[in-house]
């Protein structure tokens, strides 16, 4: 899985940041950063993360 | 016109959320015709609409009502011009902020908690948890902490008032007219700002600085977002808050489950957050003709989002009306809305709330509900906490 951040469409609503702690936060420079799934819950978070994305700023695809 | 399916007023002030009437209605009718427009009351189509922010535009104003663009709070503005309003906002109140906010959070909820388990007794909402989050928000803006106080009073009266509907109360038109003093002293705050020689790293600073599309807000563009951010970071997370205290009062198992175990706080929180919405109902506007949901629905009329009752919604939470602190899918529930006008408070609201029990919970050993208390919610239409929260608190022994 390989998780990408379109910064320029993100807001920082950090959404993602709720329903996939383990898979993104906000660095001090206010930009998300991606940490990548280390397990099947954690992409399954992400997952849902980028569905519920309110700027659909998360794309996800299969390495 | 078509037929009325259920006579009901979302602007009236209700003294409970009736959930049992909403239950009916969710069953008989997910999307309703009422006298000013639809009500929906199921899941799917709480968590669907606020996707369609061209369809559905967010308004708390009566029908007719008009306000300038410069006095258009964040959630009322659509487009473009929203998401980069948003982000200097988000950025400010997101996780990465939030979280170096607790120590600051955690020492004044001492403050505030410590007299009251002195006094053995004591009214929650006004000595400890009202105070809390107007002074956190206050903080973040940049407000000298001396003037806190006066920012919270202000604050009660704006949302009080016929303001936030009407766009007018009895004093005058806009927000100048409506609140003078208010607007006088964030006018100065904004004009001391400019003159000064350093820019702390706040949010009013942020406001100030911040080009979107090619020009800097102007001073009325920076005052309306920040009596929004007040009038919202004040109200809202007071009732998450007291609704959370409220629950585990009446429930003296669960408060020492929780003192033992810590990790029951967050639960805890979204179970709160999920049967009493600190907002039941968001008012949205019908912009464009539509009928994803059904039937018809027509510019001019309103759109009702019933947060409390997509809450508990059967076809997502199994015995939606018990609280149940290991649910799976315990942050499915609406009550930040959802879609690009999502609550962009949510993490400082939950870190406030957590600090605030986990402060009790190391400070007080028992509480208990006077005898003679009974929850009875505040006038404000669309807002769903205890007026009120009078207990007796026993000092935890170390």
């Amino acid at each position: 899985m390989r998780i990408t951040v379109d910064h320029d469409v993100c807001e920082l609503n950090a959404v993602c940041v709720s329903l996939a702690g383990d898979a993104f936060a906000i660095g001090d420079d206010d930009r998300v950063q991606v940490i990548q799934p280390a397990n099947a819950a954690d992409e399954q978070a992400a997952l849902a993360a980028a569905a519920e994305c309110p700027t659909q700023a998360i794309t996800i695809t299969d390495r | 016109m078509e037929a009325i399916d259920a006579d009901l007023d979302p602007f009236a002030a209700l003294p409970a959320v009736d959930h049992d009437g909403l239950r009916e209605l969710r069953e008989r009718c997910p999307v309703a015709r009422i006298p000013v427009g639809w009500y929906l009351s199921s899941h799917a189509t709480v968590s669907e609409a606020p996707r369609h922010v061209d369809t559905f535009v967010a308004s708390f104003r009566q029908p007719g009502v008009v306000v300038p663009d410069d006095e258009k709070f964040i959630n009322e503005i659509s487009g473009p011009r929203h998401g980069r309003v948003r982000k200097v906002i988000n950025a400010a109140v997101a996780h990465h902020r939030a979280a170096r906010l607790e120590p600051m959070i955690r020492q004044i909820t001492r403050e505030y908690l410590q007299p009251v388990v002195d006094a053995g007794h004591g009214e929650l909402i006004e000595q400890v948890i009202a105070p809390i989050p107007i002074n956190v928000i206050a903080h973040l803006i940049g407000v000298p902490a001396a003037d806190w106080p006066l920012f919270r009073r202000w604050s009660d009266e704006v949302v009080e008032g016929t303001y936030p509907t009407m766009y007018r109360n009895e004093r005058g038109e806009g927000l100048h007219g409506a609140h003078p003093e208010f607007t006088a002293y964030i006018d100065r705050l904004i004009a001391e700002r400019r003159s000064a020689d350093t820019d702390p790293d706040d949010l009013l600073t942020r406001l100030l600085t911040t080009e979107i599309e090619g020009r800097r807000l102007n001073d009325v563009e920076v005052r309306t977002q920040l009596v929004f951010l007040i009038i919202s970071g004040n109200e809202t997370t007071r009732h998450l808050i007291g609704n959370l205290i409220a629950h585990v009062a009446g429930d003296p198992d669960l408060y020492q489950r929780i003192r033992a175990d810590r990790s029951l706080i967050e639960p805890a929180i979204e179970e709160v957050l999920r049967l009493e919405p600190p907002i039941h109902v968001l008012l949205r506007n019908v912009e464009q003709p539509t009928d994803m949901f059904g039937p018809a629905m027509q510019p001019g009329q309103k759109i009702i989002y019933g947060i409390a009752a997509a809450n508990r919604d059967p076809q997502v939470f199994d015995h939606p009306d018990d609280f149940v602190i290991s649910r799976d899918n315990a942050r499915d529930h609406m009550s930040f809305g959802g879609g690009p006008h999502v609550c962009p408070g949510s993490a400082l609201a939950r870190l406030e709330a957590k600090v605030v029990l986990d402060t009790l919970a190391d400070l007080v050993g028992e509480i208990e509900l006077n005898a003679d208390w009974k929850r009875r919610k505040v006038a404000v239409f669309w807002a769903n906490g205890p007026v009120d929260l009078r207990v007796t608190l026993t000092p935890a022994t170390r």
